[in-house]
């Protein structure tokens, strides 16, 4: 049901080291929607950051092997991320998170040097995200010692998710959350659908972007683009990136620069694109085979669409 | 919690076969028709901008209006415009 107004009100401000753009369809209900995204985006880097020692994330890596209790933020953030693992037959794996820092990316993706000298890695799998036991009655967690969780698969995208419901149950208006380019929508959206350009880097939509894009209209549900052209960094010449593959530890082979997924939420539709990237060519026999809407990009542009995604009339 | 591999993919494709029941998404004309400005980028601003826009503003710089487009196997009816893009998807 498209919204009976036309208007939609934009907020855009930085958090979590991404870019963050929220609409929703009654201007008036901005600054609180705001407001809630932001408290709800803050309590979120308290619980899951990598990368600020205060996290309740961090203070896990000194459990050692033993039951530790959890935050609601974080079990519930947890237990996402274990699902995905589960869904995805461990195609994405929290325990990567000694993998992704040994590769340099441990701190925020902004204070990560661009170039390097060459580093030493060791190709083993991450631990494996079986070896994490986590109990939700008594909301408690426990892995083997030494290992460190990642939680940057789908906790953006589960905030995203969060967030729109929250605020369109509050404001009762039609609402896009965008984190970092994980969209979330809730409630109505305005008449034509929320106009979202797909592309190789999330950014500005004034900016004229590079590669090739295309601008769909999501009347419902979500949209989730994973990336090897994003979060990326050189070190001794070797071009490395943010997605890993838990099987060598390594970034996954770049056979896709972008892969674009919609689904209900934006989880599913997160899992779903990062998994696609790190199963490389066959992703596109498994996504058509679900009849997942998905768009993938190869390394040379060409473009590869499954499930019923919107012909590239917007392509340019 | 399924151990076995099968049993997990079994799962995966039992809920991506829901995906398109749920989700409304269609093509759209003219992606760069740029005639109304959403706010500038606010990278590096912690204040960030706000702004309003209306949807039903036209747009011109090569757009057309006949846009056809194709639908999922959605339950929303396929729509198609030539304004200007809200938000961007790209990986970050």
């Amino acid at each position: 049901m498209a919204a009976p107004t036309s208007r939609v009100a934009a907020s855009d401000w930085t958090a979590l080291g991404t870019r963050i753009r929220l609409l929703v369809t009654d201007p008036a209900a901005l600054p609180a929607a705001r407001a809630l995204l932001e408290s709800d985006l803050d309590g979120l880097d308290r619980a899951c950051s990598r990368f600020r020692p205060d996290s309740e994330l961090v203070a896990l890596d000194r459990a050692d092997g033993r039951w530790t209790p959890l935050s609601p933020l974080l079990a519930e953030a947890v237990a996402v991320a274990l699902e995905a693992a589960r869904e995805t037959d461990g195609d994405l794996d929290p325990t990567i998170g000694d993998a992704v820092a040994a590769l340099g990316y441990d701190r925020d993706f902004a204070q990560v040097p661009a170039t390097g000298p060459a580093i030493t890695v060791h190709v083993h799998p991450a631990l494996g995200w079986r070896r994490v036991e986590l109990d939700r009655s008594t909301r408690s967690l426990r892995m083997p010692q030494g290992t460190r969780l990642d939680l940057g698969a789908t906790a953006k995208a589960w905030a995203a998710d969060r967030a729109a419901h929250r605020i369109t149950e509050r404001m009762h208006c039609g609402v896009l959350v965008s984190l970092g380019g994980d969209i979330a929508t809730a409630g109505p959206a305005p008449e034509g659908g929320w106009r979202v350009r797909v592309q190789d880097v999330t950014g500005d939509p004034d900016d004229p972007p590079t590669g090739p894009t295309q601008t769909i209209a999501l009347s419902s549900g979500a949209l989730a683009t994973s990336s090897t052209t994003a979060r990326r960094w050189e070190r001794g010449g070797a071009v490395l990136h943010h997605i890993i593959d838990p099987r060598s530890g390594l970034p996954a082979p770049t056979v896709w620069r972008t892969v674009s997924v919609a689904a209900p939420t934006c989880v599913a539709a997160n899992t779903a694109s990062t998994a696609a990237i790190i199963r490389g060519r066959s992703a596109v026999s498994a996504l058509s085979r679900d009849r997942v809407p998905a768009r993938l990009v190869g390394l040379d542009g060409a473009v590869a669409t499954t499930g019923g995604w919107p012909d590239e009339e917007g392509v340019a | 919690m399924p151990d076995q591999p099968d049993q997990a993919r079994r799962l995966s494709r039992n809920r991506v076969n829901t995906v398109t029941s749920a989700v409304g998404i269609s093509g759209v004309a003219g992606a760069f028709a740029l005639a109304f400005a959403l706010p500038g980028s606010s990278h590096g601003s912690s204040g960030g901008a706000t702004t309003t826009t209306n949807d039903t503003t036209s747009t011109t710089n090569g757009s057309t209006n006949s846009g056809s487009s194709t639908t999922t196997n959605s339950n929303q009816a396929p729509q198609t415009t030539n304004s200007a893009p809200q938000a961007t998807s790209g990986g970050s």
